[in-house]
């Protein structure tokens, strides 16, 4: 089978910021390929498989993860998914002007959330401290959700009143899962059900499901091994 | 004259972001309103005049700056700036998948690797020296990719070339002794190339651009 047209993705051995990449890629029916780069062994976990390359790959702004799609290439994970969800399926990011722009504030609320939680984890290991910065993250997500099925609710559609998945759905979904493998007392859980309702859901889109059942969706740590919390 | 149609933009009293965004709206042609919040000064540098209305301006997010657009409202700065973007002058977002994207990173690289980490220096150290290092080394790359083109994306600006400008104004007024200039002459060129454009020109003139301070009155450091 060629492997032309074929994009290819680079991160570290970690779901990390990559797993959320994958939802989109998957939701999308993208084929791609992923070159994963390896921490290295304790207890310096140098990354030197990828140090070895970075500068040496054509990216203008060399960083984990980039994207290589033919003769172009990219770095920045939220660019990243936009280009993929571009490229595939545009109706993820919103045909008027307001709905893109609700799409990407929601998209950098999300991602701001996705930092206050997961840096802690490197720099600390008070789970408290994350489930803290988690509680404050989402509250004014899981309000913005309210009772909606996904975040833009029926607004995306014209014709049909049936609510679709859009970026911030497929973005989000993936740090549910993480603040959920920490939530061992099931307080996040109890505080935001609409939350938990909405991984669940996004979790049993078909495509998702079947990526689940793949191989390209291998048991790997959340976290780089540097990290001193970890779910 | 009616305002229908005309959106606000609140913000503190000073550039800040705010400048970065007003780039945008003179380039688009937008038609525009301007609400201020005034931080206050020394000892306190109290904000209540935000804190006391933050949570009862109707937004999900609510944070300045904020958009408000007939009865579409939103926050964050990059977001905005793309919303302005889209509905006045789209083209400047990119044509191609590629361009979109190579537009969308640039933003994020200029925004969130430079923009944000040196305005962290200039409110919470006093050394100037560092926080010129700090902008060296963020520009850099950057800088690079700029070559020897007129604009990011080659001869027309785009959004990443509007949202520089200002914080090249910013590193400038700390660049005492020209080092910044001399190791990115490229960059410098961008920046008068954008105050340049008919419409910035104009804007730069006006009354809307009004001579205030970079940051608020509790900066560490505000040229």
């Amino acid at each position: 089978m060629e492997s032309e047209g074929k994009i290819k993705l680079g991160y570290w051995k970690i779901r990390g910021l990559f797993r959320h990449i994958q939802y989109v890629l998957e939701y999308c029916g993208v084929e791609y390929d992923t070159k994963y780069y390896e921490a290295g062994s304790a207890p310096d976990y140098s990354g030197k498989d990828w140090f070895d390359e970075k500068f040496n790959l054509g990216l203008d702004f060399p960083n984990l993860p980039y994207l290589v799609d033919g003769d172009f290439k990219m770095t920045e994970t939220v660019p990243i998914m936009f280009y993929i969800a571009e490229k595939y399926k545009p109706e993820l990011i919103g045909e008027t002007a307001k709905d893109k722009g609700t799409i990407k504030m929601l998209m950098n609320i999300i991602h701001g959330a996705k930092m206050n939680i997961s840096k802690p984890c490197y720099s600390q290991d008070d789970k408290s401290v994350v489930m803290e910065a988690a509680e404050k993250s989402f509250e004014p997500i899981s309000k913005f959700l309210g009772d909606k099925d996904f975040f833009m609710g029926d607004t995306m559609t014209s014709d049909d009143s049936s609510q679709k998945p859009t970026l911030p759905d497929l973005y989000i979904t993936e740090l549910i899962t993480l603040v959920l493998a920490f939530d061992t007392e099931k307080k996040f859980a109890e505080k935001f059900p609409n939350i938990v309702s909405l991984q669940k859901r996004v979790h049993a889109l078909p495509e998702i499901k079947a990526f689940f059942e793949s191989d390209r969706c291998p048991d790997l740590p959340f976290f780089y091994p540097l990290a001193k919390l970890h779910p | 004259m009616e305002s229908e149609g005309k959106i606000t933009v609140a913000y503190w009293k000073i550039r800040g972001l705010f400048r970065h965004i007003q780039y945008v709206l003179e380039y688009c042609g937008a038609d525009y309103d301007t609400k201020i919040y005034e931080a206050g000064g020394p000892p306190d540098y109290c904000r209540k005049v935000w804190f006391d209305n933050k949570f009862n301006l109707g937004l999900d997010f609510p944070n300045l700056p904020y958009l408000v657009d007939g009865d579409f409202k939103m926050t964050e700065t990059v977001p905005i700036i793309f919303y302005i973007a889209e509905k006045y002058k789209p083209e400047i977002l990119g044509e191609t998948p590629q361009e979109k994207a190579t537009i969308q990173m640039l933003m994020n690289i200029i925004h969130f690797e430079a923009k944000e980490p040196i305005t962290w220096d200039f409110y919470l150290i006093e050394d100037r020296a560092k926080t010129l290092e700090g902008a060296i080394k963020a520009i850099e790359p950057i800088a690079k990719f700029l070559g020897d083109k007129d604009y990011f994306m080659g001869d027309k600006p785009m959004l990443p070339d509007l949202h520089i400008a200002e914080l090249v104004h910013l590193v400038l007024a700390i660049d005492t002794e020209g080092e910044f200039a001399e190791k990115f002459p490229n960059i410098v060129a961008l920046q008068k190339r954008v105050d340049n454009l008919p419409e910035i020109k104009a804007f730069l003139e006006s009354d809307r651009c009004k001579d205030i301070p970079f940051h608020n009155l509790n900066a560490k450091q505000n040229p």
